[in-house]
């Protein structure tokens, strides 16, 4: 008997002009969001940030000129190193908001992005369609670094919202006018170091456990050991192995804060501050890259 | 007998061969990296003090839990992630043997870790500072190996019994081993009592002379726990987490 | 010999949260090879998770050769062999340090769990692999290693999830002749599948499983019947197709037919072998240029039992 392949029309239908980043990174979105830890987190930063709204819009209706009695109160308590609601308060939150939500945060959502990838050979079917590694890095980054940014400077933007409507006076209005700003590239420069670290680790590790485990030494281990060589050197620069005292130091200073400011320093200086991101972005993205194009097919 | 050896064998090449132990070893010369770069750029600190209030503190801070972390926890968990230990569940021996086994060999196979983690900063040291004699840096680096040796088979314990016990037991070990242990042993007051990590500061109090650290890591001695009473928590912790190990494999879902 | 059963199940169910892996499962088996028939998510893996002891049940219990499957029993599993149908091994092993290991686990010395892994190796023909590690073996030579595995004790009860996937066909043959030959010495094997024709060729006897439940019991040729008693549908393009399809009414070859787009002739049939031989004919005259014959045994199966409900 004779067979033969049936035929068949070919598509002559138009195709769509979208990069093949755009539906990775909506992709990476909605696995990140099905972690249930991942949106816990979220939302208890934007609900931190709702709060504080929340609370500054009662106190000042309460009591309009409570800036000034919480600087004063302070002061008295704290001989003259008083909280003052500016730049440096911004500063202060970043403590609420980086610590303990951007790096864990960073972690659950990407502590297995790239690896399950790997594991279960889909970055195969994902290069076999016109995807380029660098195309499937650029939708898997943008999507990370877009959530991290909506749980950490979401809030903060809130917050400074909040202040900005209540202000007392121009000259505070002044003062905090450009913390937004400053405050989105910082934690922009942040988040995306952080997501490119986390996804380089990942690659390298392609496994959940050990991810975890590195991602704790280098937040928590690294972060005494520079504490414990500044002890002993004297030197602030060797703070720079702190991944917190990095972002710390890069927060500060996009705000225009000194963080020294007269004193001996206890951080390490801008400069290595931002040459450390920097050097860990460029090495993540290439131990990355170098992993993907392994398995490209193109 | 068998069983048990066999899985022994099996844990240690497991945890050993290949780039397994890069994670564990990096992680125990960390004190070491810290220790070139104090000597690179100029520590005030004499190598003996350095060691002391520096070093070990931070091996029994950071080191000692997170080379347990590294070497304990992926035993039964990369086992269970991967499906695997329904083999070892379904042979015709009760589940305690194969997870004892897998408890000793990982147990041996962190001995030389911790080993090269106390000797080489001690040898750096030791050629750093030439009027110390060789019998006082033999006597810390002994100390020290006995204290990281006797605390990995209660943390051990512990990874293990997280590992069958938790689905999350990275997360847990986490709380178990570091915040519940090396940071509450570490506060001063009551509370240290419940941690680990303050018997096995007594222990390095009574074998390594160390009586303060410049690093916050050890408490203030008020009252240091006797030896006697170190081992007995220690060796009571290990045995417990061990027969809950062997009760929560028993039940649990191979899933 | 025990005069117990192989195996005895009664209401044995179990859920993963919502959702119902087995449910109510009653069943005795003495001895002899069984098929465990059904689709993916029927309960088939379930079934041997619960009956190697590997997880709990929620209701009811099971036995095997007499003895009841609860948290702590081990003894019994020296007379069952397991192999799981997850791919899964210690996959920097060699070949024969992972058999070594499972026999040294069984309680061998050293010695007699190499020359039981050996063994055990040479009965399925991968002795000559020995040394190769299982990850750089093949899905076939990796499924041949978990069978040599669940044979190295040589079992009454033989477990086999899936054995036959990723095998060529040349193993596959050498394997279905294996389980005969076990089964052949008066053990009992369970072999579970979602694919009609391996379980037939080792065996008459089948459990069909459904979402969870039992569907049926009982030996495949009256399956069979039922399977012939259906219309089969065979579709086919070429040329004069409409003389074609008169001449196979007026023989009766077919009970109904239609044709589709494109020219395509689908033919309803209940004796399909007759039907193929006329199209055979056809196709040598260069009449037939394609034929497509709906081969989808096991859901026609379920379609008849469930009543089309199945898929």
């Amino acid at each position: 008997m004779a067979f033969r392949a049936a035929e068949y029309e070919r598509y002559k239908g138009e195709r769509t002009n979208r990069p093949a980043w755009v539906p990775i990174a909506f992709g990476t979105v909605q696995r990140g969001w099905k972690s249930k830890w991942v949106r816990r987190l979220s939302m208890l930063s934007l609900a931190l940030g709702f709060g504080l709204v929340a609370m500054m819009y009662m106190v000042n209706q309460v009591m309009p000129s409570w800036r000034e009695i919480a600087e004063q109160a302070t002061n008295r308590a704290t001989q003259g190193s008083g909280l003052k609601v500016d730049a440096g308060f911004y500063l202060i939150l970043t403590n609420v908001f980086v610590r303990p939500i951007l790096l864990p945060l960073a972690l659950l959502f990407g502590y297995d992005l790239i690896a399950s990838d790997m594991r279960t050979n889909a970055l195969e079917a994902y290069f076999a369609r016109p995807v380029t590694p660098l195309g499937y890095l650029t939708g898997r980054t943008l999507a990370f670094v877009s959530f991290l940014m909506l749980a950490t400077f979401g809030p903060f933007f809130l917050v400074w919202f909040a202040d900005i409507a209540t202000s007392p006076s121009e000259a505070h209005t002044d003062l905090i006018r450009f913390v937004p700003i400053s405050l989105f590239f910082a934690l922009l420069f942040i988040s995306f170091t952080l997501a490119l670290m986390v996804q380089a680790v990942t690659s390298l590790t392609r496994s959940a456990i050990w991810s975890n485990l590195i991602f704790v030494v280098i937040f928590l281990f690294l972060s005494a050991m520079g504490m414990v060589l500044f002890q002993i050197t004297d030197r602030p620069n060797m703070m720079a192995f702190s991944f917190l005292s990095d972002a710390k130091v890069i927060c500060a200073t996009l705000l225009g804060i000194d963080l020294a400011d007269g004193g001996s320093p206890t951080n390490v200086s801008p400069a290595i501050a931002f040459s450390m991101m920097v050097g860990i972005s460029i090495i993540s993205f290439l131990i990355i890259l170098r992993g993907l194009k392994r398995r490209s097919l193109v | 007998m068998n069983a048990i050896y066999a899985t022994a064998i099996f844990s240690l090449r497991q945890r050993t061969l290949g780039l397994r132990l890069l994670a564990p070893l990096t992680v125990a010369l960390l004190p070491t990296l810290v220790l070139v770069m104090a000597i690179a750029f100029g520590a005030s600190v004499q190598p003996l003090e350095l060691y002391r209030q520096y070093l070990i503190p931070l091996t029994l801070f950071f080191v000692l839990p997170f080379v347990c972390m590294f070497m304990m926890l992926p035993v039964l968990s990369e086992l269970y992630d991967r499906g695997a230990i329904g083999y070892i569940y379904t042979r015709p021996i009760p589940r305690w043997q194969p997870l004892l086994g897998m408890f000793l060999g990982a147990i041996v196979g962190m001995l030389p870790v911790f080993l090269i983690g106390v000797t080489v900063p001690a040898i750096i040291c030791a050629a750093a500072d030439s009027d110390i004699s060789i019998g006082t840096w033999l006597a810390l680096v002994g100390g020290i190996s006995s204290v990281l040796w006797i605390a990995s088979l209660a943390y051990g314990a512990i990874c293990m019994f997280l590992g069958v016990w938790s689905k999350r037991a990275i997360i847990h070990a986490f709380l178990i081993l570091v915040v519940l242990g090396s940071v509450l042993g570490s506060l001063p007051g009551d509370g240290q009592r419940y941690s680990l990590h303050y018997y096995l500061i007594g222990l390095a109090h009574a074998w390594c002379g160390i009586t303060d650290s410049a690093t916050d890591l050890f408490p203030p001695v008020i009252s240091m726990p006797s030896v006697f009473k170190s081992l007995l928590v220690i060796v009571s912790t290990t045995i417990v987490m061990m027969f809950a190990t062997a009760r929560a494999a028993k039940n649990r879902d191979v899933l | 010999m025990s005069v117990a059963p192989a195996l005895r199940c009664e209401n044995l169910s179990r859920w993963y949260g919502e959702v119902q892996g087995l449910a109510g499962l009653t069943v005795t088996i003495e001895h002899g090879i069984v098929g465990l028939l059904g689709p993916n998510g029927s309960g088939k893996s379930t079934l041997m998770r619960l009956l190697t002891g590997q997880i709990k049940a929620n209701r009811g219990w099971v036995e095997i050769y007499g003895q009841r499957i609860v948290p702590g029993t081990y003894e019994i599993f020296r007379r069952v062999g397991h192999a799981p149908g997850e791919d899964v091994h210690f996959e920097t092993d060699r070949a024969v340090d992972f058999l070594r290991f499972m026999a040294a686990l069984g309680g061998d010395s050293t010695s007699q769990a190499k020359d039981r892994a050996e063994k055990a190796l040479d009965r399925v023909g991968m002795l000559v692999k020995a040394g190769v590690k299982l990850n750089a073996m093949s899905k076939g030579m990796r499924q041949r290693i978990k069978i040599a595995q669940a044979l190295l004790f040589e079992p009454d009860l033989l477990l086999l999830d899936e054995p036959l996937n990723g095998m060529d066909p040349v193993s596959r043959r050498s394997t279905m002749n294996l389980v005969r030959e076990w089964a052949g010495l008066g053990r009992t094997v369970i072999m579970a599948s979602h694919v009609l024709h391996e379980v037939e060729g080792v065996t008459d006897r089948m459990l069909m499983l459904h979402h969870g439940r039992l569907l049926a019991e009982g030996r495949l040729t009256e399956i069979r019947e039922l399977i012939d008693m259906k219309p089969r549908r065979a579709s086919i393009r070429g040329e004069n197709l409409r003389v074609l399809a008169a001449e196979l009414l007026a023989q009766e070859l077919v009970i109904g037919l239609d044709f589709g787009a494109d020219g395509l002739l689908n033919l309803d049939t209940r004796n399909l072998p007759a039907l193929l031989d006329r199209l055979q004919e056809a196709g040598i005259h260069g009449q037939i240029h394609s034929l497509e014959i709906d081969d989808q045994e096991l859901e026609m199966v379920y379609d008849l039992l469930v009543g089309g409900s199945a898929r």
